[in-house]
C-alpha cells in the first residue's frame, strides 16, 4: 500500500436492491407501523404493566372511594370522573417515558435508523399516547361501573347510573390535555422526572396560590393543567380563553421547541 | 452502492469531518480506521441520517438515506451495542424492528439464530447481556431487512475469538452475495484479513484510500501507526 491523499472510486454499479423513493402509500404504512411500534413500547418494559396495574388499581381505589362514602347526588358520573384522574396521570407518566426513554436509554438513534423520518416518529408518539389517553379513560369509566354493581353489596346504597355528558367529557378532555403535555414537555426536555414532577405537583401550587386572592385564582385559570373545566359554565373562573393560554404553555410550546431539536439536531 | 463525496462536517471550533470522500462498492467490504475522535461514527452517522452534514453529501444508491422508501432494507446499520433498552428483552427489540420493516415475527427467530443467540437468549433482557451479546443483537437488528448494504461501527468490541471468526465469516459471506459492508474497526488485524480496501481517516480527513491486496498485517499497522502519528485525541 501506498501512502497518498484520497482518490475517489469511480461510482459503485448498480445495487443488489433497487432502492425506491418514499411515496404517499409507503408513508401511510410506515405511519401505522410507526403507531404499532410505539404503541407496544408502552408495554414491552417491566415499567409499562407496572404502571397500568396501578392505573388499574388507583381508578378502582378512587371509584370505590367515592362509591363507599356517597354524597346526596352521588351517580355513575362521580365516580367515572374520580377514576378518571389517578388513569390519567398514570397515562402521562407513561408518555413521558415513552418520549424520553428514547434518550435516555439511547434508543432514538436505533429508532431513527430504522426509519429517519423524524416528523412521523413525532407524529406517531402524538398518535400513540392520544390512544393511551382513550383507552385509559374508557377502562377508568369500566372501573367505574364494576364499582357501581360491587358497591351496593357493600354499603347497601344503590347509586344512579345517571351521569352528565359535559362533565365526563370535560374529565376526559383533561386527561388527553395532561397526556398531551407530558409528551411535549419530555420532548422538550429529553428528560423524564423534570415532566413528571412538574405536572404532578402543578395543580397543588396552582390552587395554593389561587387560594390568595381572586386575581391570583384568575391567573392560575390561565396556566391549569386540566384547563377543560373552563368550558363547564359553572366550574369557569375566566372562560374558554384560558383553554388556548393553557394549551400554548404546556402543549404548543414545549412541543414546538421540542419537535424543532428534534428536527434539526444530531443524533 | 455507498458514496460519501466531500462530506464535511463541524461541532462548534472541532471540525469532525473534512472534506471526506470514499465509496463501498457492492460486493466489497471496506475497512474503515482511524484514531479515536477521527470522524469514523460521525461519518457513519451522517450517512444513515443521524448526522447533518454542513456540506457535501452521503449517499446510498444515489439517494440520501432518509430519502430511501424503506431504508433498512437498503442499508442495516450496527453503530453502537449500547443503544438498546436495557429493560427490552433481545427478541422484542428485533420486533419492534421487524414491524418496523414489515416483516413477519418469524424473521425474529432467524435472525437470532443467524447471530447465534438462542431462544432462552432472545427472551433475556439487553440488561442482563455481555458486551458480545448486545453486538451479536445489533448484528441481528442490521441483517434483519436482508440489506444490500452494512454500517458495522466496531461490530467486533466485546466478541470473543469464536465470535470474531464467526463474524468475519459472516461478513465475508454477505460480500460474496453482492453486499457492500463499511466496516469501522480499531482491529488492524481484522481488517487486514478481511477487508478488500481500507480508508484510513484521523482528524476528520481521509489519509489514504487503497485497496488491499497482499497487504499484510504488519504492512497496515506500519502504514496506520505513519499516517495517524500524533492524530489521536478523545472520542
Amino acid at each position: 500500500m501506498t501512502v497518498h491523499t484520497a482518490s475517489v472510486p469511480a461510482p459503485a454499479a448498480a445495487p443488489v436492491r433497487a432502492a425506491r423513493v418514499a411515496s404517499n402509500e409507503t408513508s401511510g404504512r410506515a405511519l401505522a407501523r410507526a403507531v404499532a411500534v410505539e404503541t407496544r413500547k408502552l408495554v414491552n418494559t417491566r415499567t409499562g404493566p407496572v404502571l397500568i396495574a396501578a392505573a388499574a388499581l388507583l381508578s378502582g381505589a378512587f371509584a370505590g372511594g367515592r362509591a363507599l362514602f356517597p354524597t346526596t347526588g352521588t351517580d355513575f358520573g362521580h365516580l367515572a370522573s374520580m377514576a378518571v384522574v389517578p388513569a390519567s396521570m398514570i397515562s402521562m407518566v407513561l408518555a413521558v417515558l415513552l418520549v424520553a426513554g428514547e434518550f435516555s436509554a439511547r434508543t432514538a438513534s436505533v429508532t431513527l435508523t430504522l426509519d429517519p423520518r423524524r416528523g412521523r416518529l413525532v407524529l406517531a408518539k402524538i398518535l400513540t399516547v392520544l390512544g393511551l389517553s382513550v383507552v385509559a379513560t374508557t377502562l377508568a369509566v369500566v372501573a367505574a361501573a364494576l364499582v357501581m354493581v360491587v358497591a351496593p353489596l357493600i354499603t347497601g346504597v344503590t347509586l344512579a347510573w345517571t351521569f352528565d355528558v359535559a362533565s365526563l367529557a370535560v374529565v376526559a378532555g383533561n386527561g388527553a390535555f395532561l397526556v398531551l403535555a407530558g409528551f411535549a414537555w419530555a420532548l422538550a426536555l429529553r428528560n423524564a422526572a423534570a415532566p413528571i414532577a412538574f405536572l404532578l405537583v402543578w395543580p397543588t401550587v396552582a390552587m395554593l396560590v389561587g387560594s390568595i386572592s381572586d386575581t391570583a385564582a384568575r391567573a392560575m385559570a390561565f396556566v391549569a393543567v386540566d384547563p377543560l373545566y373552563e368550558l363547564l359554565p359553572d366550574a369557569a373562573v375566566v372562560g374558554p380563553l384560558a383553554v388556548v393560554v393553557a394549551a400554548m404553555v404546556w402543549i404548543v410550546a414545549p412541543g414546538t421547541v421540542g419537535t424543532l431539536r428534534l428536527l434539526r439536531d444530531d443524533l | 452502492m455507498i458514496n460519501l463525496t466531500h462530506l464535511t462536517k463541524r461541532f462548534g471550533a472541532t471540525v469532525a469531518l473534512d472534506d471526506v470522500t470514499f465509496s463501498v462498492a457492492p460486493g466489497t467490504i471496506v475497512g474503515f480506521l482511524g484514531p479515536n475522535g477521527a470522524g469514523k461514527s460521525t461519518c457513519l452517522r451522517s450517512l444513515v441520517g443521524l448526522v447533518r452534514p454542513d456540506s457535501g453529501e452521503a449517499t446510498v444508491n444515489g439517494m440520501a438515506y432518509a430519502t430511501l422508501a424503506d431504508p433498512a432494507h437498503v442499508v442495516g446499520a450496527l453503530l453502537s451495542a449500547d443503544s438498546f433498552h436495557p429493560g427490552r428483552t433481545g427478541r422484542e427489540t428485533l420486533r419492534l424492528a421487524s414491524i418496523t420493516l414489515g416483516l413477519p415475527a418469524s424473521r425474529v427467530d432467524d435472525a437470532l439464530d443467524e447471530v447465534g443467540l438462542t431462544a432462552a437468549e432472545g427472551r433475556r433482557r439487553v440488561g442482563t447481556y455481555s458486551l458480545g451479546m448486545r453486538q451479536r443483537l445489533g448484528l441481528a437488528h442490521a441483517l434483519l431487512g436482508d440489506p444490500a448494504a452494512l454500517v458495522l461501527d466496531e461490530p467486533a468490541n466485546g466478541l470473543d475469538p469464536q465470535g470474531q471468526r464467526w463474524l468475519a465469516g459472516l461478513l465475508r459471506s454477505r460480500a460474496e452475495r453482492g453486499c457492500a459492508v463499511l466496516l469501522s474497526s480499531h482491529d488492524l488485524h481484522e481488517v487486514s484479513r478481511l477487508a478488500d480496501r481500507v480508508v484510513m481517516v484521523a482528524r476528520g480527513r481521509v489519509l489514504a484510500d487503497e485497496p488491499i491486496t497482499a497487504a499484510s498485517s504488519a504492512e497496515l499497522e506500519e502504514q496506520y501507526f505513519t499516517l495517524t502519528s500524533g492524530a489521536d485525541r478523545a472520542a
